[in-house]
């Protein structure tokens, strides 16, 4: 007899909705945290978009806990003297059912977490998951753990310890791994007044933004975010490994220097920076997805490479908590039936395919890489802004030119050859379109 | 019958980074008190007898006490109390539960930078002897413990304690032992819950750290200013700085009594 039906490695947003579908099937789940308790050890930039939580926590707003509703989402392009914003507000996403909202990652976490201790799984933090069992055949039977006399085992072992995982490395389930498909996301938070934050970024009560920046990253390939939260800020970047290394600029230097871009000081100025994290982004998604079940063993979530960076989309702990739930499910039905092999779990690629994890993913696969790359990062913005000061520069007595005169000359002056331009305009139609 | 030893610890819940109250999430308790609770398990150990840690805080410490208590301690004794209490008041409390236990650890410190006088009431209260800031123990004989004890400077002295004796220890003195993750998942420590009882009208006066009063000094004499410093300094005066002295205990008490009033520290 295993010591539990499931154990779950890792309590962030993945683990624990997984240990709460399990909880509350009445099986028997142990939630293996390395952190003192869940979230402590985790961040992110600080948007979360809960709409699946519909299907385990009704009326999840009610109780999550929440810095803002985002109601307002910008997209803005920099160069290093000039702001391009678009700019979108709803008032619907500041009313229930709601869309996204900021909120801090140890109060989400530890909440989630919570429900699924409520539901019945045993919580156990401080504990470091060191590596996987097998039996003979190599089907996964349980973990090893950092404490004394510390092995569990378990008919299912579902993986959710978050990027580079171990545990899947450790499984042969991550065949190539390259530094490309990874980048580091850094960010400071910045204490401000609730009052001061509402003025800056025209927002009244609990109303949130959610600003994307495509460059004002010194260079290095990546784009930056500015959150609120109710009396913080949350500024970060997120940088493409090779080309950061390939520089001398440290992270921090890059986002002081997004902070003392003119579009973006008079939002920060006056703040105190109360909180500095950083934390890799799976970014390649369908690229560097691992294989995603073996024998006895589920991988779900970062863990999997699940999250998604689309440049106006950066979305994980959606997608983390979808592929929790669905591990979670599959891992039940193969106990029930008694085969937890591979082909017993196969319900949870099923689950996958049928929903927004492997759908927004496959349809969006081309989207990371042409986001991240040289052309989009540095040669479109300048393009783009560009076009629009010709448009509202007034040069008088010069009539006022055509659109395609500026985007032809523009094009011309910073060498974008038509064939690129189309070549990434198809892309991006497929991609986003 | 098992001989018990006692482990009084503190638990401080923390101030988190975004909030402004006080958070579980963030609590600890302080190396000296996990120290006092490792050398209790190691005395344990030699001696065959039981572990009960005692302490009072609040009901949101519960699961940090047990976590705690997975380490090896036999039971848990939480005197549940939210809010402040004073050290003596604290310490009557602990001393209900401490009455059987020939010996009671404490951490020199907590995380609170507290008074560190409940050892002294506790102390008081059992009519057990007491030793702080203890480094080691240099000799184990029957009833009595030799420990190594922290003097400032540098210094070291060996203090003899016999039974029933409160010894607070300091936190580089052990670190303590990481609980398995069978006693981590399923927690064998025998829970006593008890609640804060009032405190007793007994007033025990008004207590105020000791500060000496200002003294007006002379400005220093001297053409330049080296000699002002020399002379503020005493640097070239015959005056002794330091005396060896040996004396019985009660004359050297009243020798120290006289030199700190002579000095002007002491009214
Ligand atoms: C800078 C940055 C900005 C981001 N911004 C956003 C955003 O705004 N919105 C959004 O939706 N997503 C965002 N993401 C992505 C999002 O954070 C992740 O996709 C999401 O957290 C993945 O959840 P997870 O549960 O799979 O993994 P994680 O959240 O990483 O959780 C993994 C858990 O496993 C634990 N663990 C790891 N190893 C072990 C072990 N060996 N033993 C025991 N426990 C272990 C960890 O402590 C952690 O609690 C961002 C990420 C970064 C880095």
């Amino acid at each position: 007899m295993p010591d539990f039906d499931v154990i779950v490695v890792g309590a962030g947003p993945a683990g624990s909705c997984a240990a709460l579908t399990i909880a509350r099937t009445g099986k028997s789940v142990a939630l293996i945290e390395r952190g003192p308790f869940p979230g402590s050890k985790n961040m992110y930039g600080g948007v979360v978009y809960p709409r699946i939580l519909d299907a385990l926590i009704p009326e999840w707003w009610n109780e999550m806990p929440v810095q803002r509703w985002v109601t307002r989402r910008s997209t803005m392009l920099l160069t290093d003297t000039q702001s391009l914003s678009i700019d979108f507000r709803s008032d619907a996403w500041g009313d229930a059912p709601y869309n996204g909202a900021t909120a801090f990652r140890p109060d989400f976490d530890n909440w989630l977490a919570n429900k699924a201790v409520e539901a019945g799984a045993t919580l156990v933090c401080s504990t470091t998951v060191t590596g996987l069992i097998t039996n003979a055949n190599g089907a996964v039977i349980g973990i090893h753990t950092d404490r004394p006399d510390g092995d569990l085992t378990a008919s299912v072992v579902i993986a959710c310890d978050g990027v580079n995982s171990f545990l899947a490395k450790e499984h042969g389930m991550y065949p190539h791994t390259d530094a490309a498909h990874f980048t580091l996301g850094v960010k400071e938070t910045i204490t401000l007044s609730k009052d001061i934050i509402d003025e800056r970024f025209a927002v009244r009560g609990n109303q949130g933004v959610d600003i994307e920046i495509l460059g004002g990253t010194s260079g290095v390939n990546g784009g930056g975010f500015i959150y609120t939260n109710l009396d913080s800020l949350s500024v970060g970047v997120v940088l493409k490994l090779p080309k950061l290394a390939a520089q001398s600029k440290r992270p921090e230097e890059i986002i002081a220097g997004l902070k003392s871009h003119s579009a973006i000081a008079p939002l920060v100025e006056g703040g105190t920076v109360s909180e500095y994290s950083a934390h890799l982004i799976p970014e390649a998604g369908l690229k560097m997805m691992p294989t995603l079940l073996d024998d006895g063993l589920l991988v779900a979530g970062d863990a999997a490479a699940m999250c998604l960076a689309a440049g106006i989309w950066l979305e994980g702990v959606n997608f983390a908590m979808a592929s929790g739930m669905y591990a979670a499910q599959a891992a039940c039905e193969a106990i029930e039936k008694g085969n937890t092999s591979a082909k017993g779990l196969s319900l949870y690629k099923k689950l996958l395919e049928d929903t927004f994890v492997l759908r927004d993913h496959r349809k969006l696969r081309r989207a990371p890489q042409l986001v991240l790359s040289d052309r989009v990062q540095h040669m479109y913005p300048a393009l783009i802004t560009s076009v629009v000061q010709g448009m509202f520069h007034v040069n008088n007595p010069l009539p006022k030119p055509g659109l395609r005169k500026i985007l032809k000359d523009e094009r011309r002056r910073l060498g974008i050859r038509t064939i690129d331009l189309a070549k990434d305009a198809i892309t991006g139609f497929r991609s986003f379109g | 019958m098992t001989p018990i030893i006692g482990v009084c610890v503190k638990w401080i819940g923390s101030q988190p980074t975004s909030g402004h109250e006080a958070d579980a999430r963030f609590a600890q308790f302080s190396a000296s008190d996990q120290a006092a609770l490792e050398v209790s398990l190691q005395r344990a150990e030699q001696q065959s007898a039981r572990v009960r840690v005692v302490s009072v805080a609040p009901i949101a410490a519960r699961s940090h006490l047990v976590a705690l208590c997975a380490s090896g301690a036999h039971e848990l004794v939480h005197i549940a109390a939210e809010g402040q209490s004073s050290s003596a008041h604290v310490a009557h409390e602990l001393a209900q539960h401490l009455r059987d236990c020939a010996s009671v650890w404490c951490g020199d410190y907590s995380l609170d930078r507290g008074s560190g006088s409940v050892p002294a009431f506790l102390a008081s209260t059992l009519g057990a002897q007491q030793a702080l800031g203890i480094v080691g123990i240099s000799a184990t004989n029957n009833n009595s413990l030799d420990l190594l004890r922290r003097l400032d400077a540098g210094r070291r002295e060996i203090v003899r304690v016999m039974e029933p004796f409160i010894i607070s220890v300091e936190g580089s003195m052990a670190t303590l032992r990481r609980a398995s993750l069978a006693s981590t998942l399923r927690p064998t420590a025998n829970i006593i819950e008890a609640s804060l009882a009032e405190p007793s009208t007994l007033s025990l006066g008004d207590f105020s750290p000791f500060r000496p009063r200002p003294r007006t000094v002379k400005a220093p004499a001297g053409e330049t200013a080296l000699d002002r410093i020399k002379a503020a300094t005493s640097a070239n005066s015959p005056q002794k700085h330091s005396e060896i002295v040996t004396l019985a205990p009660e004359d050297a008490a009243q020798y120290i009594v006289e030199r700190l009033t002579e000095w002007g520290y002491l009214s």
